[in-house]
Order: structure tokens, then C-alpha cells, then sequence
């Protein structure tokens, strides 16, 4: 019972209503860090890590405090500062445990912090009410959503780098296209899983 | 903790004017908690709301201010300078 309810929400979080293809979350960084392979596999780890980290933050916070005291409405104030503080004291910590991951993936955490997807799966778990272990299923499924959409988006610009693009749409257009069409694609999963 | 902190909200050393404050400020109707209420009492609500925003930003502070100290690593000045010398455009 339990088990089908988390793969349903991993499914559904990171197919059927991906971030970026579907909500159009994101997109900021989507296209910033989806240039080269190997920056969009560290963002990709990167951000499931923080994703996580932060959703299960944010319930505990809003499980324990915000709900008993009827203050729930401040709840988008409240995730912005936890998941900002959150990324602020890992990139410290981070800088002197272990330079070397800092050095891979510290400039990717200051990126994060101002994130849409980042603050959205919080907000979503507080507004549909889910238990600790559906939202940490949740913000998994976000992020491996995004990890999906990048690793597909940074292929597909590596080869578009050597494709015969029209002078005007070269660059970023062609990106904005190739996405739309990859959308498309994704609106085929729509209805795969009902919740 | 929870019991704690609505006894600090509810004592009314902390808000003086709380006697004035309740004619002043207009009773609500709908809103407060995660189900809509016929009727909230604002005041509790808004002197939570400070305590709890106070309280949150004095832990990240603190702790943030606290990581920063203990895990600073140490650079070296002569980067400082020679950035400077560059003009930090490299």
C-alpha cells in the first residue's frame, strides 16, 4: 500500500508532470547549466540532494510548527528563508569538509538557492497535505524529473552545436524549440498513472 | 515546545497594549489555519507570526554565523591583492 503510493508519486513527480516539460518550472537554470554534459550531470546531483534535504526541512517546520499554530499562511516567506539558510550553511560546510566536492559542485549551490522548483515541491507537499515519507518520495521524483530533462537537454544541445541551425535561431531559440518539442513528447505520459 | 511557545504568546507582558490593540484591530473571518474557520481570532495570530519569524531568523543566524566560524577556511591575502592588481576581470 504504502510502497505503491511512493512509486506512484516518484512516476508521477518526474514523468507525468515533469517540472520543467510540463509546469515550466526552472527554466532559468535549465538552460544555464544544460550546455555541456558534464555540468548538467553535477547540477543534476546537486539539486536531487538539496531537493530532498529541504522538502523534509520544510515539513518538519510546517508539520510541527506552522500547523499547530495556525500560521500556515506565511508558509511561502518561511521555505524561501529555510531552503536559502539550507544551501548557505552546506556551501559553508561543504568548503571545508570536502574541497574537492566544492570544487565540482559548490559554484551549482548558489544557482539552486534561487530556484523555482526548489521552493514549488515544498509548497506543493505543504498544499496536498502529504505524510514525511510521500513527500520525501516527491521531491525525489521532482529531482530526478530535472536530472531526466537535463541529461536529455544536454545531449541534444551538444549535437545541436554541430547541426546546420538558421542564423536567427542559433543559440539559445533553437534550445526553446528543441524543449517545446520535448513537452510535446513528454504530454504522452499524461494519464499514465491517475492520483 | 509547542505548549511553551502559546504560553509565551498568550502572556501579556511581552504585548503591553494587547487590552488597546483588540479594539483596534478587526476580527476576521475566514483564514488562519490549513481549514478555512468561521472565526479567527487575529491577535494570537499575529503575535505567533512575530515570534515564530523572530525565532527562525535568530536560529539560521545564529547557526549560519556559528558554521561560518568554525568551518572558515583560510585564503591566502596575496590572492586578495593580486585580484586587485588585476582588476578582478579575469
Amino acid at each position: 500500500m504504502e510502497f505503491s503510493r511512493v512509486f506512484e508519486l516518484i512516476i508521477a513527480a518526474s514523468l507525468i508532470n515533469n517540472f520543467v516539460f510540463t509546469r515550466f518550472l526552472g527554466l532559468c537554470i535549465f538552460f544555464g547549466v544544460s550546455r555541456k554534459m558534464e555540468t548538467a550531470v553535477g547540477m543534476s546531483i546537486t539539486f536531487t540532494g538539496v531537493m530532498m534535504i529541504s522538502a523534509a526541512l520544510s515539513w518538519l517546520i510546517f508539520t510541527f510548527v506552522m500547523v499547530p499554530l495556525d500560521i500556515t499562511f506565511l508558509k511561502i516567506i518561511v521555505f524561501i528563508g529555510v531552503v536559502a539558510g539550507f544551501v548557505q550553511a552546506s556551501d559553508t560546510i561543504m568548503r571545508k569538509i570536502s574541497p574537492g566536492l566544492y570544487y565540482k559542485l559548490g559554484i551549482y549551490l548558489a544557482l539552486i538557492s534561487t530556484n523555482c522548483i526548489i521552493l514549488a515541491v515544498p509548497l506543493i507537499n505543504a498544499g496536498e497535505r502529504y505524510s514525511f515519507i510521500e513527500s520525501l518520495a516527491f521531491a525525489l521524483g521532482s529531482g530526478l524529473g530535472f536530472a531526466l530533462a537535463l541529461v536529455i537537454m544536454a545531449s541534444i544541445r551538444e549535437k545541436l552545436e554541430l547541426a546546420d541551425v538558421p542564423e536567427p535561431f542559433k543559440g539559445l531559440p533553437i534550445a526553446f524549440i528543441a524543449t517545446g518539442l520535448i513537452a510535446l513528447a513528454f504530454a504522452g505520459f499524461s494519464g499514465l498513472i491517475t492520483i | 515546545m509547542i505548549e511553551v511557545f502559546k504560553t509565551i504568546t498568550e502572556s501579556s507582558f511581552l504585548f503591553p497594549l494587547t487590552d488597546v490593540m483588540q479594539f483596534l484591530i478587526p476580527q476576521a473571518g475566514v483564514g488562519g489555519g490549513v481549514e478555512a474557520k468561521e472565526h479567527v481570532e487575529l491577535l494570537p495570530v499575529i503575535k505567533s507570526t512575530f515570534i515564530f519569524l523572530a525565532a527562525v531568523g535568530a536560529v539560521f543566524g545564529l547557526g549560519l554565523a556559528f558554521a561560518a566560524k568554525k568551518f572558515s577556511v583560510k585564503v591566502n591575502p596575496r590572492v586578495e591583492q593580486v585580484k586587485d592588481v588585476l582588476a578582478h576581470a579575469h
